[in-house]
This record gives C-alpha cells, structure tokens and sequence, in this order.
C-alpha cells in the first residue's frame, strides 16, 4: 500500500521542526559528560616540548649575539691587521709590546742577565 | 563548566586542533567545548540513545585526540572528518542493534515539567525523534545533517561517502517520507497553532 504524498502544509510543518531542532537545545551533552570528555582529551594531549636551541645558538647567546659576535669578529681582524701591517704612526711602545723591536745581538751575555746573584748563593 | 570560548570564536578547528598536538591545555578545552556538542546531537540524533550516543561522542573524540599529531592542515574540515567517524560508529551500532523494536529504544530525557510551552516543544521533538527513527538509517543520517545539522550536500557526500547527486535523492526521500509519518500527529502536536 503506497501512501500519498505529504503536501506543502506537511512539508512546511515539517520544515518548522527541522528549524527548532537545528537549535539543539533538547540534545545537549551533560556537564558530566563534558568534563570527562575534557579530561579524555588532556590525558591523551601529547606533552609540550621545548626545543633546546642548537650548540652555535648557546655560544652566540653567551657572547652577546649577533651583535656581540660582530664586535669580537671586528676586532679580531682589526688586530691580526695591525699585527700584519702596523701603521707608521703607532707609538714606539706599543712596538716594543708586539715584540717588533726584538734583534738577535752578539754583544749582549745572556748570561750576565740570566746569572745575576747566582755566584753569592752558590760562594 | 565555563570555558572562554569567545575570544578565540573564530580560530579555526585545525589551528586549535595543531596547538592541542603541540600540548595545548586551552586548545584542547576549546575543542573539547566546541565539537562535543556537535558530535554527540549527531549521534543521539540517529541513534536516538543518549547512553550510547556519548559512548560514540567519547570514541569518535578519542580518535580526533589520537590524530591530531599527524593532522594536515587543509586535507579536510575536522567537522567533516568527525561527522563521518560518527556516522560510521552509529552506523555499526545500529547493525548491532538489528532486531531491537521500536519501542526498546529509549525516549529522549524528560523536560523541565510544568510550562505548557516547553512540553509541547519537548513533545514535538520527540515525535521527530520518533519519526527519525522509522526511516531507514541512511536517509536517517542524510536529512539529520542536511535539515537539523545544516550541512551543504558536497559535505554530506564526504561524510557519507556517496555523490551529491545521491545525496540530493537520499535527502528528498527521506524529508518526504518523514512528513508522510508525521502528518498523522499533525492535530496532537499543535502545529496548526504555529501555522495559522
């Protein structure tokens, strides 16, 4: 037996339980349930993971970053450069502190130096 | 239980989803706020049983937590991937199920008693229900996520895994044999007082 087909009232009648249902307020999960889904969900929550940065990133955070690296560089070069190829108007003293004036000489007795006070000691 | 879910309202379900893998607690309270409902009327709506409807909500969850790490952005909608999870669990329930009578399956909660208004929505909402359940469970699901859950066709093809066109024919069927079961209860549930 076929049954005959709902008209357009039905329809619309239907259409009004479909709006009042779509709002869902006779199916809603208890408070219960959602607090165990809840503690479902952090329980199986993968566990943060803080990155430790890499061994080049440590060093560079010890000595200032980038900006710091960039001054110990600047300054290293400029000192092998100075060491390589002293300017003519650096001061007397700081050759003698680069060890530039140093000659080999025959008339100098190391062992006059070296020797002092040792013949007292030794009568 | 309160959960701030305004400020973050428009952050969408896959971001909350990649920060729930990266061990986001907030994330996770948001998702947790925001599908559980949405899951769980899906499924007490086909299965017309709250008991078992948050037994499928906490499985299909269960499955979201377990492949949030490995989720790629932008492959799918997670309401999408969920309502289809739904839809296959209930659908292996109600096989289960087979041979149980109408009359076995529970009624959906009692309402608040004595306001006329709220008993004769309540009262509707259950000859729905009712009326839900007599049709065949695909159909079923079809006009629940087409005409209660709101979805677009292309979305419930995905879900059910069928074409739109099927869809479109699945939902016809279904919206008019539902209005057939219905139309006796037409005077008892006082629609004509809306209507008029």
């Amino acid at each position: 037996m076929t049954q005959p087909d709902p008209d357009n009232a039905e329809m619309a009648q239907l259409d009004a339980l479909f709006a009042q249902a779509s709002q869902g307020s006779d199916m809603a999960p208890s408070e219960a349930f959602m607090a165990h889904v809840l503690q479902d969900a952090l329980e199986r929550q993968p566990v943060a993971v803080i990155a430790q940065p890499a061994w080049w990133r440590q060093i560079l955070s010890t000595l200032g970053g980038w900006q710091g690296m960039g001054g110990l560089v600047a300054a290293t070069c400029a000192g092998f450069w100075i060491g390589i190829n002293p300017p003519d108007t650096m001061p007397a003293s700081f050759e003698t502190l680069l060890n530039m004036d140093a000659v080999y000489s025959d008339t100098v007795d190391t062992a006059d130096l070296l020797g002092f006070g040792w013949d007292l000691e030794e009568g | 239980m309160s959960m701030p879910l305004d400020a973050e309202i428009d952050t969408g379900d896959d971001v909350l989803l990649a920060r729930y893998a990266r061990g986001d607690a907030a994330a996770a309270r948001l998702l947790v706020a925001r599908l559980t409902p949405v899951v769980f009327r899906h499924a007490a709506r086909v299965l017309g049983d709250t008991a078992e409807a948050e037994d499928v909500t906490q499985e299909a969850l269960v499955r979201l937590w377990k492949i949030a790490p490995d989720w790629e952005a932008g492959r799918a909608k997670v309401t999408t991937w969920l309502y289809r999870i739904t839809a296959n669990l209930c659908t292996d329930r109600l096989r289960k199920r087979r041979g149980v009578a109408l009359d076995d399956i529970a009624e959906p909660t009692d309402p608040t008693p004595g306001v006329e208004a709220q008993l004769q929505t309540q009262a509707r909402m259950d000859a729905l229900q009712a009326g839900l359940m007599q049709l065949p469970e695909r159909q079923r699901q079809a006009v629940i996520l087409r005409h209660i859950e709101g979805l677009a066709n292309p979305d419930i093809a995905q879900i059910l895994d069928i074409s739109t066109e099927a869809v479109e024919s699945l939902t016809a069927r279904g919206k008019r044999a539902l209005a057939t079961i219905m139309a006796p209860q037409r005077d008892t549930l006082g629609y004509d007082d809306d209507t008029a």
